[in-house]
């Protein structure tokens, strides 16, 4: 039996790696997502790297990684600083290695350097893809069908009780400057990392279980750091929040964030002080209506009084016309009467050169009043002539002498 | 959300109330009615928007 050709373990891990060596002499830029990542006291960062088969999501390969403390502290807040997120298991990244091979403890990977936008942009298409999704199963807009009530007064709120956004929305609701009040819940819950999106479905599993009790839910965060809020692009909360039985309001990120979550929820504004603010506005602009009715109510009161008083100022003028008539009619007649009387009056003739014969005090119409001798008194303009009779004449008839020629009344008196 | 449908309720009834009144042919005596009526009213809506109805209900009745 000849003897088989043979090599000793050591010499065999030597030329792999001398293999190596020569075959990887610098840096290569490494595609792989993170299975375990562990971070020792001492400062070194140890992962765990995977590649896995796209379609079925089986394992295709495997390796371990460290990055030294020196570089760590580097990279670490390179990565956090450039994607708003830290590294985290599940993670895409493409990392600048160095590949190592110990005759003692195998295959490692030296980790040296990070391009964070590789992995910004592969969390943008996981984004992208989680919204297809939704899309696709209906869940944009499903929330927002919900009827939110006029005035939201009962609200759960589902965040972290030591969240600044917490208390500054507590603080901007009940110092509201109209004295609205609200009735606010706390169901607590993590706002971010990897166990957030469970904690925010068990918050609100816990809301849905006395939905009666609440108008609307409110996820708020705020206040803390720009860094993971992944957790909000997660998709079974998306679902959670797209299917919930009441209105969802969120308000969970910064200026420039916009999340899965906001998307599918009821309504959704920045910070949670805006929220508080968006609240306030729902009431004073129902309080304003109410306002503005009571002003129509003065105004159409006010309008009836004057519109009285106008129709009572119609009825006053007309009396005191019906009554100036009357008392124009009064004296016209009263003047009428007073130029008939004028004109029979008997001065009226006096004045116009007729004389008036008077016998006995009392006036005599006719000449056949009078017999010879008679005395009568004659009336002028300017005054009374005693006269006596001395003859009469009557057309036809020749009553006595006459003793002077009558003058013509009227003749020259002087 | 019932409460709250009461609300709108009580707030169109008042709206209507207003109108009613703003018409030039009403007769004065209903108006005096209407707006004792309008004025019950807007007390409700306010304290309804204020959060405070429980209490004003309460004094409503005491009155």
């Amino acid at each position: 039996m000849a003897e088989k050709k043979s090599i000793g373990l050591l010499a065999l891990q030597e030329q792999v790696k001398n293999a190596l060596d020569t075959h990887f002499p610098g840096y290569v830029w490494l595609r792989a997502e993170i299975s375990e990542l562990k971070q020792h006291p001492s400062g070194h960062c140890y992962l765990t790297l995977v590649e896995k088969d796209p379609d079925s999501n089986a394992l295709l390969a495997k390796a371990s990684a460290i990055a030294w403390a020196s570089s760590w502290r580097m990279i670490r807040p390179f990565f956090e600083g450039q994607t708003g997120r830290p590294l985290a298991v599940g993670m895409e990244i493409l990392i600048r290695v160095q590949v190592s091979y110990s005759v003692m403890y195998g295959l490692t990977l030296v980790v040296y350097d990070i391009d964070p936008s590789f992995t910004v942009g592969e969390l943008e298409l996981a984004r992208q893809r989680t919204m297809a999704r939704l899309e696709a199963e209906g869940m944009f807009g499903m929330n927002a069908q919900l009827e939110l009530p006029l005035l939201p007064r009962r609200l759960a709120v589902i965040t972290s009780e030591t969240a600044a956004g917490w208390r500054d929305f507590q603080r901007q609701l009940s110092g509201n400057e109209y004295g609205f009040r609200f009735q606010l819940r706390l169901f607590p819950a993590l706002m971010q990392g990897e166990a957030a999106p469970a904690s925010i479905i068990a918050a609100l599993d816990a809301v849905a279980a006395e939905e009666e009790a609440f108008d609307a839910v409110l996820i708020l965060r705020g206040g803390g750091g720009a860094m993971d809020l992944v957790c909000f692009d997660d998709y079974e909360l998306a679902v959670n929040v797209a299917q919930f039985p009441l209105p969802v309001l969120t308000a969970i990120g910064h200026d420039h964030d916009y999340h899965i979550a906001d998307m599918v929820a009821h309504t959704h504004v920045k910070t949670p002080t805006a929220l508080a603010d968006w609240l306030i506005d729902r009431f004073a602009a129902e309080a304003w209506q109410i306002d503005t009715l009571l002003q129509r109510l003065h105004l159409a009161v006010r309008t009836h009084a004057m519109s009285q008083t106008s129709v009572l100022d119609a009825l006053r003028q007309r009396i005191e016309r019906a009554v100036s008539d009357r008392h124009a009619e009064a004296r016209h007649r009263l003047d009428l009467l007073e130029r008939r009387l004028d004109a029979v009056d008997p001065r009226r003739a006096l004045e116009r050169g007729f004389l008036i014969a008077l016998k006995d005090g009392r006036r005599a119409a006719t000449a056949a009043a009078f017999t010879p001798g008679d005395r009568l008194s004659v009336m002028f303009r300017d005054g009374v002539v005693e006269a006596l009779v001395q003859r009469i004449e009557i057309p036809g008839q020749a009553r006595t002498r006459a003793e002077r020629e009558p003058r013509p009344a009227g003749a020259n008196d002087e | 959300m019932e409460k709250d449908k009461k609300y709108e309720e009580v707030f169109a009834e008042l709206e209507a109330l207003v109108k009613k009144i703003e018409d030039p042919e009403r007769d004065l005596t209903a108006i005096g009615e209407d707006v004792k009526k309008a004025m019950a009213l807007i007390k409700w809506c306010r304290a309804y928007v204020q959060g405070n109805l429980e209490e004003v209900e309460k004094t409503m009745k005491e009155e």
